[in-house]
Parts: structure tokens; C-alpha cells; sequence
């Protein structure tokens, strides 16, 4: 049922001495005039209603209530299949609001502009097409054009003070503004960047938060990192999983996230270059300040990024399991290892030690021969040195005892 | 394209047709046809070979005249022997069937097909080449003139189909359903032989839809007045002028149910304008050329119509702008041009016969509405039907010489008729004709899917059980009462307390009214509404039993009789004091004393009280500060009120406090 009118009553105030009057019971209602006396005319839903009152449901309103909800649900059921078919890619039809509507097209820079085309349940997801589609919808129902100026206004608005909006094509800018943005690749990039409604759900609860509030590890962090996720030039990004995820998908998530490489950029927040002044200076002055801020931004949002994992990587439940398992096995190593019945791959593992023991031995003695091999070598030239000298000696005092002869 | 069904609604009728579809926004509207027309003459030209169809058929009027149909619509299912006088015009009796009647043409036959091309002959199949080249006899290559009959029927199968046809075009689609008027003057063989005539069009026809019904669908459907929709129970006054005659009807709207009361035909119409237009510039033709051109004299028959043509684009430019409108004709006689202007005050001056026989007209039905004499300003809406109905200078004459309310809603006074507005005389009916058209399609596939054919069947045959309906015969309204002495207060100008505010109905009431169940409401009805209750200070109801009660709300239920309370105004007049006006809720203003200024105000008679509501309140929150005594002042509390009368006229009603609260229930 549709909701109801409301009637606005101004209740004087009773007389004071009002005394019940009994309604006679002999005062009985007018009766009806008999059947036939008035002819319907058969148009309408409610002339369909009545007849199906009459014909179908025994005059009860409330079976007729029913019938009519379910008809409806059936029908917002069929008008959802054809919606999500291939007519309009799922843009689907997102109420207005009294405040999208008065937005300010000088303010550009603040708008939601998912939200002006109606696609907020797609936000950075939607893609050309849809944007384009929703663009369609809006421009027809919002272009200068469609409005009628001469429209005065209506009567219960005027009673109530409220006078109808006459900047009547600023939303219609602000779709212009919208459209354009989001059909620019690399202004979408900026935007979806810095998107205020998604940004607004990127805050991390602290870990004392966390544990206060005993909340749920996956149900915490999960969405988090889907969030990141759009930044990655990497895809498909590895996800946050859940409890049984195995060791190896953990490893490669955090390995993944540690080294996080995001196209995220902060020039959407750029102060205005005044275009307006001549001053070079002035100019590359603001340019420099922007480069700069962009630059901070950056590195404190990979920090808070990183600062994220590393939260996650403190508070995850199942680096606590990997450990864990990590140490039964050792354990269950040891324990096999001492006990009576090696086995074969325990054995060939311990055969393998040995022949490495060996090998090693046998380097070590080789190393060794040489090193004999060396030292004796040395020795060697060492005595022919030795023997050349006395050679030598010999042979000068020879000499000198010849000279001397 | 929209994912509504092709469906069209078609408003056929004796000299104007229109066809609308929805739209991409689900809003139907009326579309052009393939000559970019929207309003499509009904008017069919057979000139040599050719069959021209719509306005484009209006200008052979001039020159062959003979071979050209008009009216074929008021024809359908008449026999020969009924044809009214002034239709007579230049039918015979069909040759077949002498009870029909029937348009003889002169036209063009096609020639015979050539023969098949010889084989060894490349050229053959032009018949100057097969002329040469073969020796068989030539057959005539000249088409031949014969004599065709026409009836009414076969005419309107040809219309119906060239609008079906543009569509189509439009939509892209096979149409699969179509609504289309019919005048409720149409007989049931009438009606029968206009279904024939869309079945040989190949039109899906879901139903056949009063004119009347038409247009008050159009004013139902939420694109009326969207910007302030109108109250769902409101009497209606439609009407209709088309090009031959005006249909007036006093309607009835409860929750979107159409009763009509009372209806009355005239032979007044755009014709009527016509005649006055026509009068007007020949006379000035003769004026301004001494060529003598009169608009009885059958030797100028062929001047008349070219004017009568060109009067037509005079009428629309007239009705479309506030300026002057020209009009222009080449060679209107003896080969001498026309060119004139027309203003607007000139137009209404020329007009007023026509406004002032409407006028009548509608007064006429007015007062003979049977068991209920209906009073001009009980009327709160008028809508304007057809395209003379968009002449600016009708509406006004009306609401002046007719007595309507001042605040009666129209589609002029909100400025809607101007530029394919939602209130544009030319395409209410045919809109209306889509509404339903989507209404009966998507019947037609739940009850295909349900296997249960009854409503759909109900609709399409009318029958006397499903139109015909129980009405209430008296009103059933909420009255808060009221302290006389406030009423006496009122006097004194206390303009700060609400209750100064008095106008004729609250003092005949007693208090303040609201109606919950009207008169001429079709049985079962419930009525559901939220009444936003704006309390005096410190109200408190007298039954409640002082402080120490619960807060509740006192409401009286009374059956009561609407009637006119008829003031004489004079310039130095005390307002009546308590006796005196005790004594006009008795006798409900019947006194009739000749004065100079009439003032009629709408005035309620209480006949019986049926029982008195005490709905308990909630206290609302303790505010502090300023918001406490603002709330203090004006304290508004939200009642929702639901109210069932069943077949047999017996009544519950139920009222509570939105924000939570005991449910009362009255049953009578």
C-alpha cells in the first residue's frame, strides 16, 4: 500500500461543557443506493482493484492487499531481470536527494560524482559503458531543457516556505562536471584516488581497539584490503582468505602486500594553480608546494598501508597456526628421529649425511695433501736455495782464496 | 527502448485522431505521424491511383472534393435509413447491400500486370519494349477509371490501420494491444462495427474506452499536475469539443474510480467556430476586393474550402500564441490573394456566440443532473477536452459566466496547455487510451500466467455486473468540535488563535470537518489517512475527565449533507451572532433573500451523529527552552485514520496514534 495522505487539521479547542450525545441507536447510516444506480466507467488500476474486490476476493480488503503486494514484488522482480539484462548494464535507478540535487557546480572539486550519475552502488566497478548509460539517464530526465521555467511555485511549498530550486541547471552541470571526470581515464584515476566515500572506510582500528572490542580478525581486515586492492597495478590481488588458508597463500599474501606497488596518486587534492597571475615565480612556486604535498601524501599512504600489514600480520591467527604446525612437525621430526624404527627416507637422509661427511673428509684430506704437497714443494726450494747459496759461498771462497793464493 | 509492452492508445475520432505511446521515461505521450501531424485529420482522398490518409487528404477537398471522405467514423454500424441529415452529404446506398451506405469515387484502376518477359527478349518487361519486340497484342498499359464504393467501415479499416501503422514505426515493434475511444453515445452495433473495423486493421484491440474514461485516466495518472497532485475524490467537469459536436460530462472521482453523473451532447463544436471565422473574412475579402465572396453560395464552394483550410492554421497559431495570427491564401478567388491578421480580442469578440452556447450548455447539465442538482462551485476541477478547446478565450469565458469556484482547477490556469504540456486538450484522450492499454496488457499476462480470465473478461465485455456499482447516497465526515465561544471570539478578530480562522464550512460543521467517506462512493471502500492534528494550547479533551485522565483527542463522526449556503453581502454587515447561526446549520441556507451580491459558500448540514472517537494521545517528550514553548503552542500530533464501509453499507472505523497508541474501533 502505497503510504498514506496526510491531511493537515487545525483542532479548535472543545467547548467545555461538552457532554457525549448518545447516538440513538434508531439513527442508523443512510443506506446505500441500490446497485445499478451509478455506472463505473472501466479504466483505471482502481477500477481493476474493484472488480477484483468484487469478483475475486469476497470485498476483503486485506486479501486484495495481499494479492496486490505480491503482484508488485513479482513485478520489481521482473523489472530488476530486465534491468540487470543487457538494457541498461545494471545502472539501475538510485533515488535522489534533496541535498545531490542543490549541490553547487563551483564546488566540483568535493562532489561524489559516482553518486550524481546514480552509480554509487558501483563506484570505481562501473565501467565506460555504464558511465555512459548513466549519463543518458541522467541528462534526460535533468537536461535545462526537460524543465518547464514557467512552472510557478506549487502551492504546499510555498505554504510551507520553501521555495523550489530556480538554479535549475546546476545539477544538470555538476552531471556534465561528473561525466566528464569519469570518462577521462587519467582524471577518473585521480579521482577514484582520493574517492571520498570509499576513503572514508579505509579507517584502521587500532590494536587496542581491536582487542577491546574483541572484534572479528577476517570480518576487521578483510574488507580493508579488498579496498586497497583497486590501487594495485598487480591483479588479481591476493586476498586476506580465511582462517584455513594455507601456509603458502598466507606467505604469498603478505609477501605480496609488503611489496604493494599502487598506482594511488594525490594530485586530485592539488591546491589551484591561480592561472589568473603572471608571476612565473608565483606559478612554479605552487607547483612545487603541490609536487611536494603529493609526494607526502604518497609516502603516508604507503606507510599507513604498510603500518596496516604489519597490523594484520601481528594480530593473524593463522601465522600463530603456521608456527605452531611449523613446530609440531619439528617436533615430530626429533621424535622420530630417536626412536627405534628409522624410516627409509630417514635413513636414506642419514646415509646421505654420511656420504657428504665423507665427501667432506675427503676435501679436507685432499685440502690437506696439498697442503703437505705445498710445504714440501717449499722445503724443496727452499734445500735447492739453500744449496745454490752454499754453492755460491763455496765457490767466492774459492775464488777468494785463489785471488788470495 | 522501454521495457513496457508496444502497446498504443488510439483516440479515434469523427474528424481528429491521435495516437500516444510510452515513452523511454514511461510516460505516454502523444506522437506525430509519418507528415510529423500529432493531430491526425480523419480524412481519407482517393485521387487517380492514390489513397491519401490523414492531413494530407484535407487539401483534395478543394479539388476533388468529390473523391475525398470525412466523417466516416459517425457512420460505422448505421444503416442507410439512420444517417442523420446533416450527414448526409454525398453517400448513396451500396450496390451490394442498399442498407449501407457508401462513398462513390471515380478512381483508377491499375492496369493489368504486362506479360511475362519473352525469353529471348532483355527488355521485355517495359510494356514500350515488349510493344516492339513482340508480336503478342499489348495489354493496356493505362490505367483504367472505374467506380469504387466505399463504406464506412472499409473507410475507418484504412485510418485505423495508417495509425497503427505510424505506431509501429515509432516504437519499432508489432503493436501487441491497443486501447481505443469510443463516444458513449455509441450504440452497441456501433461499437461492434468500429471492433470490426480495427479487427480488418489488424489491430490487437484490448478495449474499447469511453471518451470519457480516456480523459479522466489521463488525469489520474501521476504526470497531472505532478508539481501539486489534486485530492484523489473530486468532481470533475470534462469537457469535450471537438470539431462537430461537444460532449460535456459531470464526473465523479473516488480513489480512482470514475463515476459519471450526468453527460449531454451538443452539435456545437470547432464547426461552430468555423462558420463565425468564416463569416468574418468574407466579409472582409469583400470589403477589401469587391469580389463578392459568400459562404452560402455553391458557386464559391471551392473558395470556402480553401479558406475553411487555411482557417484552420489560423485557429492553432491563435491558440498556441498571445499575438496576432495571420492568415493567407493564395488565389481565394478569381485569382485574387487574401492576406489578413487576426487578434486575439478580435477572435473572442468573433467567438463569443460559441463560448456563450457552451456556457449554456454547461449550465443546462449542471442544473439537471438528476436526483443531485449540482452547484457550479462545488465543481473542483474542469477539464478541457480537443483541440478547440485549447482556444485561449474559452476557459476564461467559462469560469466567469458559469460560476465556477475561483480556485476550480484547470489545465489553463496552471499554464499547462501551451507547448505539449501535460494538460494539452489535443492528446488527453489518446494518452489516456495508453494508460489503460498498459493496464489491460499486463492483466492479460498475469492472467495468462494465472489461467483465470475473469477480470480481463469482465473488462473487455462490460458487463452490467462489473460497471454497474453500489454508491453511498450521504457523506460520512470527521468534525472536531468546537467551542461556541470561541465561534463568538471569532468575531473579535483574535487573529493570533487558529480558531479565528472560521469560514462558512467549519461554522455549519460545528467545528472543524474533514470527509472521510464521500457520497457516490462506490461500496466496498476504505479510506486510510494520516490527519496531522495542529492543537490549541492546552488541549484537552472535556470527556477525558480532567487533568488526572489520559490525553486524548476528541472526534465526532456524523453523517452530513453538502449543501450551498447562500450569503448576501453587504458592504456594513455585523456577522450574525450564535442564534442566528445555530439556525443556518438547521436549515443549511435555504433562505433566499434578493440581494445585490451573492457570495455562495459550500456548507455542511449534520444529519446524524454516528458515533464519537476518543483516540488517546501519547504525551509527546518534555522539550526544554524555547522548543518547549513553541511545541506548547502549536502541538501537532498525527493521527492515522482508516475507515472500511462494506456492500452492505455498514462502517468501521479505526483510529489511532501514529507514534503508538491504543486503536479505537466504531462500528455502525
Amino acid at each position: 500500500m502505497a503510504t498514506p495522505q496526510v491531511l493537515p487539521v487545525i483542532v479548535p479547542s472543545p467547548p467545555s461543557t461538552y457532554t457525549k450525545q448518545a447516538s440513538s441507536p434508531d439513527t442508523k447510516l443512510s443506506l446505500p443506493h441500490p446497485s445499478g444506480h451509478r455506472v463505473l466507467i472501466p479504466a483505471g488500476s482502481a477500477y481493476l482493484n474493484h472488480l477484483r474486490l468484487l469478483n475475486q476476493h469476497n470485498h476483503s480488503f486485506d486479501a486484495l492487499d495481499s494479492e496486490i503486494e505480491a503482484e508488485e514484488q513479482r513485478r520489481a522482480a521482473l523489472r530488476n531481470d530486465t534491468a540487470n539484462g543487457e538494457d541498461d548494464l545494471g545502472v539501475g535507478y538510485e533515488p535522489e536527494t534533496e541535498e545531490l540535487l542543490s549541490l553547487d557546480p563551483k564546488e566540483w572539486k568535493k562532489h561524489d560524482y559516482y553518486a550524481v550519475l546514480g552509480l554509487s552502488h558501483l563506484r570505481h566497478e562501473a565501467n565506460q559503458e555504464q558511465i555512459k548509460i548513466a549519463h543518458r539517464k541522467k541528462v534526460l530526465k535533468h537536461h535545462p531543457d526537460k524543465k518547464v521555467s514557467t512552472v510557478t511555485p506549487s502551492s504546499t511549498y510555498s505554504y510551507l516556505g520553501i521555495h523550489q530550486n530556480t538554479n535549475d541547471d546546476g545539477f544538470f552541470k555538476c552531471i556534465q562536471k561528473a561525466y566528464e571526470v569519469l570518462t577521462n581515464p587519467e582524471k577518473r584515476r585521480q579521482f577514484d584516488s582520493v574517492d571520498p566515500v570509499l576513503t572514508a572506510l579505509e579507517e584502521v582500528p587500532s590494536v587496542s581497539e581491536f582487542k577491546a572490542d574483541k572484534l572479528d580478525f577476517f570480518k576487521t581486515f578483510a574488507p580493508l584490503f579488498e579496498l586497497h586492492s583497486r590501487f594495485s597495478r598487480i591483479q588479481p590481488v591476493p586476498l586476506l582468505g580465511d582462517v584455513n588458508s594455507t601456509k603458502e597463500k598466507v606467505e604469498a599474501f603478505y609477501t605480496f602486500w609488503y611489496n604493494f606497488d599502487s598506482w594511488r596518486s594525490f594530485e586530485w587534492m592539488d591546491k589551484e594553480i591561480n592561472e589568473g597571475s603572471d608571476s612565473r615565480d608565483d606559478k612554479r612556486y605552487t607547483e612545487k608546494k603541490n609536487k611536494s604535498e603529493r609526494a607526502r601524501r604518497k609516502k603516508e599512504d604507503t606507510a599507513k598501508l604498510r603500518a596496516l600489514v604489519d597490523q594484520t600480520l601481528g594480530l593473524d591467527p593463522r601465522i600463530k597456526r603456521i608456527k605452531q604446525e611449523e613446530k609440531d612437525a619439528r617436533e615430530a621430526k626429533k621424535r622420530t628421529g630417536t626412536g627405534t624404527g628409522a624410516s627409509t627416507p630417514r635413513k636414506s637422509k642419514a646415509e646421505e649425511e654420511a656420504e657428504k661427511k665423507k665427501q667432506e673428509e675427503e676435501a679436507r684430506k685432499k685440502e690437506e695433501e696439498e697442503k703437505t704437497a705445498r710445504a714440501e714443494a717449499k722445503k724443496q726450494k727452499q734445500a735447492a736455495a739453500n744449496a745454490a747459496k752454499k754453492a755460491r759461498r763455496a765457490a767466492r771462497s774459492e775464488d777468494a782464496n785463489g785471488s788470495a793464493a | 527502448m522501454s521495457a513496457l509492452p508496444p502497446v498504443v492508445g488510439i483516440n479515434f475520432g469523427n474528424s481528429y485522431a491521435s495516437i500516444a505511446v510510452f515513452t523511454k521515461e514511461n510516460v505516454a505521450e502523444c506522437i506525430a505521424n509519418q507528415d510529423g501531424e500529432r493531430q491526425i485529420a480523419c480524412a481519407i482522398a482517393f485521387i487517380g491511383q492514390e489513397v491519401y490518409i490523414g492531413n494530407q487528404a484535407k487539401p483534395h477537398l478543394v479539388k476533388n472534393a468529390k473523391n475525398t471522405l470525412l466523417g466516416f467514423r459517425d457512420l460505422l454500424g448505421i444503416s442507410y435509413d439512420e444517417i442523420p441529415s446533416h450527414l448526409g452529404g454525398n453517400l448513396v446506398q451500396h450496390p451490394d447491400d442498399p442498407s449501407i451506405p457508401a462513398w462513390k469515387l471515380e478512381v483508377l484502376q491499375p492496369p493489368p500486370r504486362p506479360l511475362p518477359p519473352l525469353s529471348n527478349s532483355t527488355h521485355a518487361n517495359t510494356p514500350s519494349a515488349s510493344a516492339q519486340h513482340s508480336a503478342l497484342a499489348t495489354p493496356a498499359s493505362e490505367p483504367v477509371p472505374v467506380t469504387r464504393y466505399i463504406t464506412a467501415l472499409e473507410a475507418s479499416t484504412l485510418f485505423l490501420h495508417s495509425l497503427a501503422q505510424s505506431a509501429e514505426d515509432f516504437l519499432g515493434n508489432p503493436l501487441t494491444g491497443a486501447v481505443i475511444t469510443v463516444p458513449s453515445s455509441f450504440t452497441p452495433k456501433q461499437r461492434s462495427a468500429l471492433l470490426q473495423a480495427a479487427k480488418d486493421a489488424s489491430i490487437p484491440v484490448l478495449q474499447l474506452l469511453d471518451e470519457s474514461g480516456a480523459a479522466a485516466l489521463t488525469t489520474l495518472s501521476p504526470t497531472w499536475c505532478a508539481a501539486d497532485p489534486l485530492p484523489g475524490n473530486r468532481t470533475q467537469l470534462l469537457i469535450d469539443v471537438g470539431h462537430s459536436s461537444t460532449t460535456i460530462t459531470l464526473l465523479v472521482l473516488r480513489e480512482g474510480l470514475i463515476i459519471p453523473l450526468a453527460s449531454s451532447t451538443h452539435p456545437i463544436g470547432g464547426h461552430t467556430v468555423d462558420e463565425l471565422l468564416l463569416k468574418h473574412f468574407c466579409t472582409e475579402f469583400t470589403k477589401k476586393t469587391k469580389t463578392p465572396l459568400n459562404p452560402k453560395d455553391t458557386s464559391d464552394t471551392r473558395s470556402i474550402q480553401k479558406l475553411l483550410l487555411a482557417l484552420e492554421h489560423t485557429k492553432r497559431t491563435i491558440s498556441a500564441s498571445p499575438t496576432a495570427a495571420s492568415l493567407s491564401i493564395e488565389s481565394l478567388k478569381s485569382g485574387i490573394d487574401f492576406t489578413s491578421t487576426i487578434n486575439r480580442l478580435r477572435f473572442d469578440l468573433l467567438a463569443r456566440p460559441f463560448y456563450a452556447a457552451l456556457s449554456t450548455a454547461v449550465q443546462e447539465l449542471l442544473s439537471s443532473t438528476q436526483q443531485t442538482a449540482t452547484d457550479p462551485i462545488t465543481i473542483d476541477e474542469i477539464v478541457y477536452v480537443g483541440g478547440t478547446a485549447s482556444l485561449p478565450g474559452l476557459d476564461e469565458h467559462l469560469s466567469v459566466s458559469s460560476g465556477f469556484r475561483e480556485d476550480a482547477e484547470t489545465a489553463f490556469k496552471r499554464g499547462e496547455v501551451v507547448g505539449g504540456g501535460v494538460g494539452d486538450p489535443t492528446t488527453i484522450l489518446s494518452r489516456g487510451c495508453t494508460y489503460q492499454a498498459l493496464l489491460v496488457s499486463e492483466l492479460a499476462e498475469d492472467q495468462e500466467r494465472n489461467g483465470n480470465k475473469e477480470v480481463l473478461e469482465g473488462i473487455q465485455r462490460e458487463e452490467k455486473k462489473n460497471v454497474q456499482a453500489t454508491v453511498t447516497s450521504r457523506t460520512i465526515g470527521l468534525v472536531f468540535p468546537k467551542n461556541i465561544d470561541a465561534l463568538t471570539a471569532a468575531g473579535n478578530g483574535d487573529a493570533a488563535h487558529p480558531d479565528s480562522l472560521t469560514d462558512e464550512l467549519t461554522r455549519s460543521a460545528g467545528g472543524s470537518y474533514v470527509p472521510l467517506i464521500l457520497k457516490e462512493t462506490p461500496l466496498p471502500a476504505r479510506r486510510t489517512f494520516n490527519l496531522l492534528l495542529i492543537l490549541p494550547p492546552n488541549y484537552s479533551s472535556p470527556l477525558s475527565g480532567g487533568e488526572g485522565g489520559k490525553k486524548s483527542v476528541l472526534i465526532e463522526l456524523w453523517e452530513v449533507e453538502e449543501g450551498i449556503k447562500i450569503e448576501k453581502r453587504k458592504p456594513s454587515k455585523e456577522l450574525p451572532d450564535d442564534d442566528e447561526d445555530s439556525e443556518t446549520v438547521k436549515d443549511g441556507g435555504d433562505e433566499d433573500e434578493e440581494e445585490e451580491e451573492e457570495v455562495k459558500h459550500a456548507v455542511i448540514n449534520k444529519l446524524a451523529l454516528v458515533g464519537v472517537l476518543e483516540v488517546p494521545v501519547k504525551e509527546p517528550p518534555k522539550a526544554t527552552g524555547k522548543k518547549a514553548q513553541e511545541a506548547k503552542d502549536r502541538e501537532q500530533v498525527l493521527i492515522s485514520i482508516k475507515a472500511v464501509r462494506s456492500i452492505d453499507g455498514g462502517l468501521v472505523v479505526e483510529a489511532c496514534h501514529v507514534e503508538g497508541g491504543a486503536k479505537v474501533v466504531l462500528q455502525a
